[in-house]
């Protein structure tokens, strides 16, 4: 079941996909359409501080990728047999940058669009880069003020805090499923203490992602980025003490017996704390 | 080639689990392949667009959850459909103005309707939704006879796209070699005392769930390597005092299993790992035997 948060936010991406479209139409600039794909793109990441996050590393990825790629445009078109070998480089860094930074993948992906929409109106292009370069970098800029105002005025941090809360909660919910499979774990349990603290850290992935980009979704820190901070400090101490377990599970010596059943005390005195309805007083605490 | 060595020092710092290197390695040579397909090909308008969404797919596969054979198939495929159909429906109402502004608004909140149900799924559908307005910019088809030509030389670069990606060497096993690599490096540190309790415990989370992520994606043989190193690194974080003094010999065990991994070579003295000063010296040194004994009789076939 999806909250209302969830939903709420996608009729907000929605929403800001087709105001974008309607400037771009509105404006009838040379590049104007790079209004919307500046939108769309920086309203990937969904959340609201992810995309706040990642609006800076857009910024500076298609300033450059819009200056390499003008570059390239001169080169190429001096030089138009190497754009095979020019399309291979790109597709190799498209590759290689898509899973390890943000901001050289918008550089890249900048450059390659920007390439791939000169050959698209080949009989059409003005190849004239320079005004080229400054129309589409008037509407990547016209893209990202629309976003940013839009997302910190109007849509404002409401709907980052509550995703927060959200995700704060859900990360409470696997911590205490992880201890409660530890309290009660029997001698033959399938699932060490290792694998439930990778559960653990893979599940938790996305918080520290909305965590680390927090402060660009909220004005101020709250509550919510407050109560986020020590479940991940627990979550912290949890996968130590999930650790401890396995190792004790894996060496049952008459030492690690005792140790196993410590542990296991402490992970049921965790759970239970993690359960009373009012968590918050229990993590001040 | 030295690029495509288990372990290059400047890559290994940008890239330290070997991903990036072999997503980039299928993207290029996916696209060394089309590149050919459009000399023989005649495309109704320039084909960047076809090769573009069949680059997205093929980089779509690579992404972590995407960690089997057949879930790669379907994910091309899935990815393939959906992206032809945005930007067929894209093109088509491109024609009208505010009928264009309604339908890529419903086609999307159909999109984020059906298939974002968290906020990784969400972002695939930004990107199909970007590659639609993309295909704006482009010669779209505003009619159905233009609109199933394009669909078909879609198809076509996609069918092609999938055959090169299912010939493609597997090369996963690079990526739990690496891992192996990251956790002996990480336990090196340990053993000098320049490391936190916390910082070991993240590393070696991360490490061992790239492993486990590699699970259908290479003969069990490799995989096999997982509970050894799962094993030692629970040893080794087990005694605190170790951090806090340089273990000469620990060490020189860890270095030697390393440069064996990193050069895909035999450990050489396997017989030599000795047993070291206590019971918990003794358990590691166990396992670094076992985990030497295991990569010299499995992993170098």
């Amino acid at each position: 079941m999806l909250s209302l948060n969830f939903r709420k936010r996608k009729a907000q991406v929605v929403g800001l996909i087709v105001f974008s479209l309607w400037v771009a139409n509105l404006l009838q600039w040379d590049e104007g359409l790079w209004v919307a794909v500046s939108v769309t793109a920086i309203i990937g990441p969904f959340s609201p501080s992810l995309t706040l996050q990642k609006s800076r590393s857009r910024i500076i990825g298609t300033i450059a990728g819009l200056l390499l790629a003008t570059i390239l445009e001169i080169f190429l078109r001096y030089n138009h047999q190497l754009v095979f070998i020019i399309g291979f480089l790109l597709a190799y860094c498209l590759g290689f940058t898509v899973q390890q930074n943000y901001r050289y993948f918008i550089m890249v992906v900048t450059i390659a669009i920007c390439l791939n929409f000169e050959y698209l109106n080949l009989p059409f292009t003005s190849f004239e880069p320079i005004s080229f370069l400054i129309s589409r970098f008037m509407a990547v800029l016209a893209g990202i003020t629309l976003f940013l105002f839009i997302q910190k005025y109007i849509l404002g941090p409401q709907n980052a805090r509550n995703e927060l809360a959200e995700s704060t909660q859900k990360l409470a919910n696997h911590i205490s499923d992880a201890l409660g499979q530890i309290a009660q774990a029997s001698h033959e349990s399938a699932k060490m203490g290792i694998d439930l603290a990778m559960d653990l850290s893979s599940q938790s992935e996305s918080f520290k992602e909305l965590l680390a980009a927090s402060d660009y979704g909220l004005d101020a820190p709250c509550n919510e980025l407050n109560q986020a901070r020590k479940i991940d400090r627990l979550k912290q101490r949890v996968t130590s003490l999930l650790l401890d377990y396995s190792y004790a599970e894996q060496d049952r010596s008459g030492a690690q017996s005792q140790n196993i059943l410590k542990l296991q005390k402490r992970a049921s005195r965790l759970s239970k704390i993690l359960n009373q309805p009012n968590q918050n007083q229990v993590l001040n605490a | 080639m030295f690029a495509y060595a288990v372990s290059n020092p400047l890559l290994d710092r940008y890239d330290p689990y070997w991903v990036c290197r072999l997503s980039a390695l299928k993207v290029a040579y996916v696209c060394v392949v089309v590149f050919i397909l459009n000399a023989f090909f005649k495309s109704p308008t320039v084909p960047v667009l076809q090769m573009l969404v069949t680059a997205v797919a093929v980089s779509a596969t690579e992404l972590p959850p995407i960690n089997s054979q057949k879930k790669k198939i379907l994910a091309y495929i899935g990815v393939i459909v959906l992206c032809v159909t945005t930007n067929t429906l894209f093109g088509l109402v491109s024609y009208f103005k505010w009928g264009q502004l309604i339908a890529i608004g419903a086609w999307t909140f159909v999109l984020y309707h059906f298939i974002a149900k968290d906020g990784a799924t969400a972002n695939i559908v930004g990107v199909l939704v970007l590659i639609g307005i993309v295909s704006l910019e482009g010669g779209v088809a505003t009619d159905f006879n233009g609109a199933i030509n394009h669909i078909f030389f879609y198809i076509e670069y996609a069918a092609v796209g999938l055959m090169a990606l299912v010939l493609f060497p597997n090369m996963h096993d690079h990526i739990v070699k690496s891992a192996a690599l990251r956790l002996l490096e990480l336990d090196r540190r340990w053993l000098m005392g320049n490391f936190s309790l916390q910082e070991f415990e993240e590393q070696t989370i991360a490490s061992l769930l790239m492993i486990e992520n590699q699970a259908n994606q290479v003969s069990p043989a490799i995989y096999a390597l997982m509970p050894i190193l799962k094993s030692l690194q629970l040893e080794i974080r087990a005694d605190l005092s170790l951090a806090q003094q340089r273990n000469e010999v620990l060490l020189a065990q860890v270095e030697e299993i390393y440069e064996a991994i990193k050069s895909l070579q035999r450990v050489p003295s396997v017989e030599n790992i000795s047993s070291g000063h206590d019971v918990l010296d003794s358990k590691i040194s166990q396992t670094l035997r076992d985990l030497a004994k295991y990569w010299n009789a499995q992993c170098l076939a």
